[in-house]
């Protein structure tokens, strides 16, 4: 599959499979990662967190003898007892109110670890009753309607009426490494943080918040990062916040890796939904009226569930063109650990409700899946709920008319005919590049590229976190100036030495940071002209090139109506997945996975196929393995042998495609990748199930769900 | 399946020539190379009379006592990457802590602490183990690789080092080391391994960033070239 | 958040005389071989005992042998030596089976037969071939070595009958009578726990043995009864949910778990029945 693409005539190095830049470091054990990092006197750091959901701290009794330990409260704080995020709802450590379960009240920290876990402190408290129904809650975090034309007027044109309700549950990132962090003071009340983050600039303005100290008081430097997947977009912000406490107080560099458990109890998860979907239909299967209810579980805190919920309610109809369309979204509170990111962003949980719905739709109408995709399913020039009119790059056909080639659909399904337990379903989706509306504008990224004597070095905050940043943004700049992959270095995600271009989220590295790059590399081509870099450096001196975003001139977004651009374009998707059920013990065994992905253009095949593959890994235990327990609102399952993912057993062949329709703004045409592949295979696979004779409405589709499903709701 | 040598009395093992202050700043590798053929040989001529009859039900009189270790640091030896290393461990101490926290070589990785995610696989005496999960003074006198053992004596990759990075086999890099291993000690038993062998012999491996399918291709790779 | 373990009590026995010898004056100490179930109890805290002895080294607890009517395994038996043994291949393939599907290689290397029943969890994947294959626990202590049947083994959740000093030394099996069947129903394909074990063995007369659905493991004796004197498999069904009561847990619920054994047996029942196409 990779090979297709791997066309080296057109580019000496966009396009090509080169050497992921920290590919040796990684297989020799060289990379370090945070707990590899030590300085000189450093001490280790522990978080006393709450143990109820909800109550007032009454009495803190340490029970240990304090000597040698720092001990840091929220009267610690020097600037503001928040962790800046969107609201500034979210403190730092508790006061009194406590919001969630495991919430951080107090920190310690000591030379020796094992003293440090040996400290009892016992949290007197008042216990109050916690909110941990979504439906039962009064808070809401942010409230969105997106409405297009009148949508009683298409139910009265409808032949049918189809309505559902369809439910995903929480979702742990299992990002190998633990969160971790590491504050270096210096003299000058200055303070350097290491850690494992996605977010250098998040990191950095959290601390300037908490600390009451100008930019130039605060360093963030992030170390080699074993994985993110969103878990590492926002919470380590909160760590870094207590790392630098004990690091202030103590005057000593200060290290906190959290333990698996603690981890998986106490850091995001995906937010759980509830989406309610009441679809008008004509007899042929056109989609006539679409309204759509989007309930999401925000936790104690809001965190970034309003942008969450932004994208999960814009792509909530799935991608089909609708005439009256309502979507009504709402995130809300309860005393739960707070939900952050999580690759997707709130389209995996949409997309899973209006495709599984849609297959529902067709069956009730006695329709194929395919045919009804085909007939709504967007083209260029359609218009979507929010008003945007849909690129040339609108591939949505395209790719779903590529994963029924490839998965030899129509013949699979003869070959299975009536034969139970074994079925095949599809999914289509899309998913929007880069930050939601004005995001971008806001932003405002720039990157940076310095002219080396041996080539170029780019320095921008976007992180690599295995999904291949340096490499990949090195291969755009080696494109454009001419020169070879190895001139160009990629320089630490060091906020001392990178501007800001922005968090490491929304598939918007290559896009949106990959294009600044572009640009800084034509007009150092162009400024350079005939010469060598050292015979430019020679004659004119250093020369460095920053370039800040520009929206695409044509792109305009209403964020008070929710009405126009959503995103500067789309990736489109299409899964194909064929599985089958076991009647003995309820287990799907999936078979085989299509995946095709329109990405503008695979700046790196193999990466990109990497992104397809693992995000799709990862759906495929969203949707039948993954479920996190939650007793009286904590995660009762915080351990990796009872928090299942898919080991190489597990995951099925998973056949990545790729199309290339070029994006206009995006460098060599390249759109986002890397949390499209999330999004659809958990549709499909229900879908499959439905084909198989199972009718199941919610995930995790765990083998218990299944047996439900068959044994008990017939 | 080789029986893990017997522990060797004091008398029996010549200590070697090395740095017993686990915080020293003198690199691992420094140890001299005289200290580990020692070592090495005391090690093997061990496990031959190690094999005991497995059948007899013999009455087992009052004996010696064991010795006993703890709570304070004991010495321990063991061979590392080749190498012979003396440091001191505490009973609590499990072999990562031990490589990562006194001796500092920091390729294995802790990933849950429980045995349950593989990132810090190594070889004790040749065969895979959960280095969280050992004790670290139930190493003393074996023989423990880790990815910094993989390399080549002349710091080039082992050929499965090298299929990783030709496949990409990794994204985020952090099981990586453990996938290694565990490959690693495959192609000790099994010269010519089904694909089914492989996608079996790393099942214990969890890798999030599920690079699985590259992961699979690359360690089949070596097949028919180089063994690591 | 990690436990702290505190100041462990390490003895490394080096011989089975000198580890029994500590038990006969320390018999608090808890034995330790492979440390695949100590030390993830540590790690959560559920372990609070500090005292161990270090088994791992006696090698004269190893090995797997038979005679004409036994097959012997060593306490202190690998996964991997099971998986690797033409003698459990032969005579107890199911043990081999049931071997490769307990966490991975690395585990396997470690965990040993022994270990899985002195844990005594639920869901000891060895456990329930031992019942259905009626296996002897070699028991030994300074004042001598007996035999203590599997099925009595078990005095409750995680505990048995073994005596203060006893150690666990090996495991008589004899040669299981009829064909054998396994099958763990984990919470995925590789490195799982099990939410329902079944091992059976169809000879003259019916064994059946279920783990992960009760306190300790199972043998459904009503069930065997249904089958071994003819009964149809929907009466033996009926049957087995008198002899397992299986719960709701962190992994699996009791509907889950009682449908599943009810058609593990059925299976079982199927692919035992000879003349089958």
């Amino acid at each position: 599959m990779v090979e297709n693409f791997r066309n080296q005539d057109r580019y000496e190095s966009v396009g090509r499979n080169v050497d992921r830049k920290e590919g040796m470091s990684k297989v020799t054990g060289q990379a370090k990662y945070v707990d590899d990092l030590n300085f000189e006197g450093m001490i280790y750091g522990r978080t006393i967190r709450s143990e109820i959901p909800r109550g007032k701290i009454k009495a803190i009794h340490l029970e240990f003898d304090t000597e040698g330990f720092t001990i840091v409260d929220y009267r610690d704080i020097p600037g503001k007892n928040l962790i800046a995020l969107i609201q500034d709802d979210q403190p730092c450590l508790v006061e009194s109110e406590i919001n969630h379960a495991d919430e951080p009240i107090l920190l310690l920290a000591h030379p020796e670890k094992e003293k440090l876990l040996e400290a009892k402190v016992r949290i007197e408290t008042i216990s109050e009753i916690p909110v941990l129904d979504p439906l039962q809650s009064g808070k809401i975090f942010k409230e969105i309607l997106i409405s297009k034309g009148d949508i009683e007027a298409g139910f009265g044109l409808a032949d049918r009426i189809v309505e559902g309700e369809y439910r995903t549950g929480h979702q742990e990132h299992v990002y190998i490494e633990p969160n971790g962090m590491i504050a270096v003071p210096t003299p000058d009340g200055a303070i350097t943080v290491y850690g494992s983050l996605q977010c250098p600039y998040y990191v950095h303005g959290a601390l300037m918040v908490l600390l009451g100290v100008p930019e130039t008081k605060v360093r963030v430097v992030q170390t080699e990062t074993g994985g993110g997947f969103g878990g590492k977009e926002d919470y380590p912000s909160i760590i870094a916040c207590h790392a630098a406490l004990l690091a202030l107080k103590s005057g000593r560099p200060t290290k906190i890796v959290y333990d698996r458990v603690e981890d998986m109890q106490a850091t995001t998860r995906r937010h759980p939904a509830i989406v309610r979907h009441r679809t008008g239909v004509a007899a042929d299967g056109t989609l006539l009226s679409m309204d759509v209810e989007v309930i999401m579980d925000g936790g104690a805190y809001c965190t970034l569930s309003p942008v969450v919920l932004s994208r999960g309610v814009i792509h909530a109809t799935g991608p089909y063109r609708c005439d009256n369309v309502r979507i009504r979204g709402r995130v809300v509170h309860t005393n739960t650990p707070p939900n952050g990111a999580f690759r997707g962003f709130g389209a995996p949980q949409t997309l899973f409700a209006s495709e599984v719905h849609l297959d529902r739709i067709a069956h009730t109408l006695g329709l194929d899946p395919i045919e009804i995709r085909e007939k709504n399913a967007f083209r260029p020039g359609d218009v979507t709920a929010t008003g945007q009119v849909l690129p040339e790059d609108t591939s949505a056909l395209q790719v779903l008319r590529e994963a029924l080639k490839k998965s030899d659909y129509y013949n699979i399904r003869k070959k299975i005919g009536t034969q139970a337990k074994r079925g095949v379903g599809v999914a289509l989706y899309w998913h929007g590049s880069g930050f939601t509306g004005a995001g971008e504008v806001k932003l405002a990224s720039k990157a940076t590229l310095e002219l080396l004597p041996s080539g170029a070095k780019v320095r921008v905050a976007s992180t690599e976190i295995g999904q291949g940043t340096r490499t990949m943004l090195a291969q755009i700049v080696a494109q454009t100036l001419g020169w070879s992959y190895d001139s160009i270095e990629v320089s630490p995600a060091d906020t001392a030495v990178v501007p800001d271009s922005g968090p490491t989220v929304a598939s918007r590295t290559c896009m949106i940071v990959g294009r600044l790059l572009q640009r800084c590399a034509e007009e150092m081509r162009f400024r350079i002209g005939n010469l060598t870099p050292k015979q430019y450096l020679e004659k004119h001196g250093p020369l460095e090139i920053t370039k800040v975003y520009e929206k695409p001139p044509a792109i305009q977004w209403d964020d008070e109506h929710y009405r126009g651009d959503a995103y500067g374009t789309y990736g489109w998707g299409c899964n194909v997945v064929d599985l089958e059920w076991d009647a003995v013990t309820y287990e799907v065994k999936v078979k085989k996975v299509i995946a095709v992905f329109d990405i503008g253009k695979a700046i790196h095949p193999i990466f990109a196929a990497g992104q397809i593959e693992g995000g799709t890994a990862q759906a495929i235990g969203y949707a039948l393995h993954e479920e996190v327990v939650m007793r009286n609102g904590r995660v009762a399952n915080p351990q990796l042998t009872n928090y299942i993912i898919p080991t190489t057993m597990d995951t099925p062949p998973i056949e990545a495609v790729i199309v290339e329709n070029s994006y206009r703004f995006g460098p060599f045409g390249a759109k986002g990748v890397g949390e499209m592949p999330m999004d659809g295979p958990a549709a499909a696979i229900v879908n499959a199930l439905f084909a198989a004779g199972v009718d199941v409405r919610e995930i995790p589709a765990t083998p218990e769900r299944i047996m439900e499903a068959v044994c008990y709701s017939r | 399946m080789k029986k893990p040598p017997k522990k060797p009395t004091e008398a029996e093992t010549e200590q070697p020539n090395s740095i017993s202050d686990p915080k020293s700043t003198s690199p691992y590798r420094g140890w001299t190379r005289r200290g580990f053929l020692q070592t090495t040989a005391g090690l093997s001529a061990l496990a031959v009379t190690a094999r005991t009859s497995v059948h007899a039900d013999q009455d087992v009189s009052k004996g010696s006592l064991p010795t006993r270790s703890g709570p304070a640091e004991t010495p321990l030896a063991f061979e590392l990457n080749g190498v012979a290393v003396s440091t001191q461990a505490e009973p609590r101490e499990t072999l990562a802590d031990v490589l990562l926290y006194r001796l500092n070589l920091t390729g294995t990785k802790i990933g849950c602490d429980r045995g349950a995610c593989g990132a810090c696989t190594v070889l004790v005496d040749g065969a895979t183990r959960v280095s969280c999960l050992t004790p670290a003074l139930d190493i003393a006198n074996r023989r423990v690789t880790t990815v910094e053992g993989l390399t080549l004596k002349d710091g080039s990759l082992s050929p499965l080092q090298q299929a990783f990075v030709n496949h990409d086999a990794l994204q985020c890099g952090y099981c990586t080391p453990g996938f290694l291993m565990s490959a690693t000690a495959l192609y000790t038993k099994t010269p010519a391994p089904t694909k089914e062998q492989v996608v079996e012999a790393v099942s214990g491996n969890l890798c999030r960033c599920a690079a699985h399918s590259h992961i699979i291709d690359a360690i089949l790779s070596v097949k028919n070239g180089e063994r690591p | 958040m990690k436990t702290a373990l505190g100041n462990l009590d390490f003895a490394d026995a080096t011989t089975l005389s000198e580890a029994l010898t500590l038990l006969a004056s320390e018999p608090d100490r808890v034995p330790l071989a492979g440390c695949t179930d100590v030390y993830v109890g540590l790690n959560f805290g559920h372990i609070e005992k500090k005292r161990f002895v270090n088994i791992w080294s006696l090698s004269e607890l190893r090995g797997i042998s038979e005679n004409a009517d036994f097959l012997r395994i060593g306490a202190l038996t690998t996964y991997t030596e099971m998986i690797e043994s033409p003698i459990i291949a032969k005579f107890l393939p199911m043990m081999r089976d049931c071997a490769r599907l307990i966490g991975g290689c690395q585990v396997q290397n470690r965990g040993t037969v022994g270990g899985n029943i002195a844990n005594g969890s639920p869901a000891g994947d060895t456990l329930p071939i031992l019942a259905v294959a009626e296996a002897m626990i070699i028991a030994q202590s300074l004042s001598g070595t007996r035999k203590i049947p599997f099925l009595s083994f078990y005095a409750g959740y995680r505990k048995t009958v073994l005596l203060p000093g006893e150690l666990i030394v090996a495991i008589e099996i004899p040669k299981p009578p009829g064909a054998q069947w396994f099958r763990k129903v984990g919470t995925r394909a590789a490195n799982a726990i099990s939410k329902v074990v079944i091992a059976g063995l169809r000879g003259e007369t019916v064994r059946l043995a279920f783990g992960s659905v009760g306190p300790t493991v199972i043998r459904a004796r009503r069930t065997e009864a249904v089958l071994s004197s003819g009964g149809t498999i929907a009466q033996a069904r009926d049957a087995l949910a008198h002899d397992i009561h299986p719960i709701d847990d962190l992994r699996s619920t009791s509907r889950y778990r009682m449908q599943v054994a009810e058609n593990l047996l059925s299976a079982f029942w199927d692919s035992t029945t000879p003349n089958q196409s």
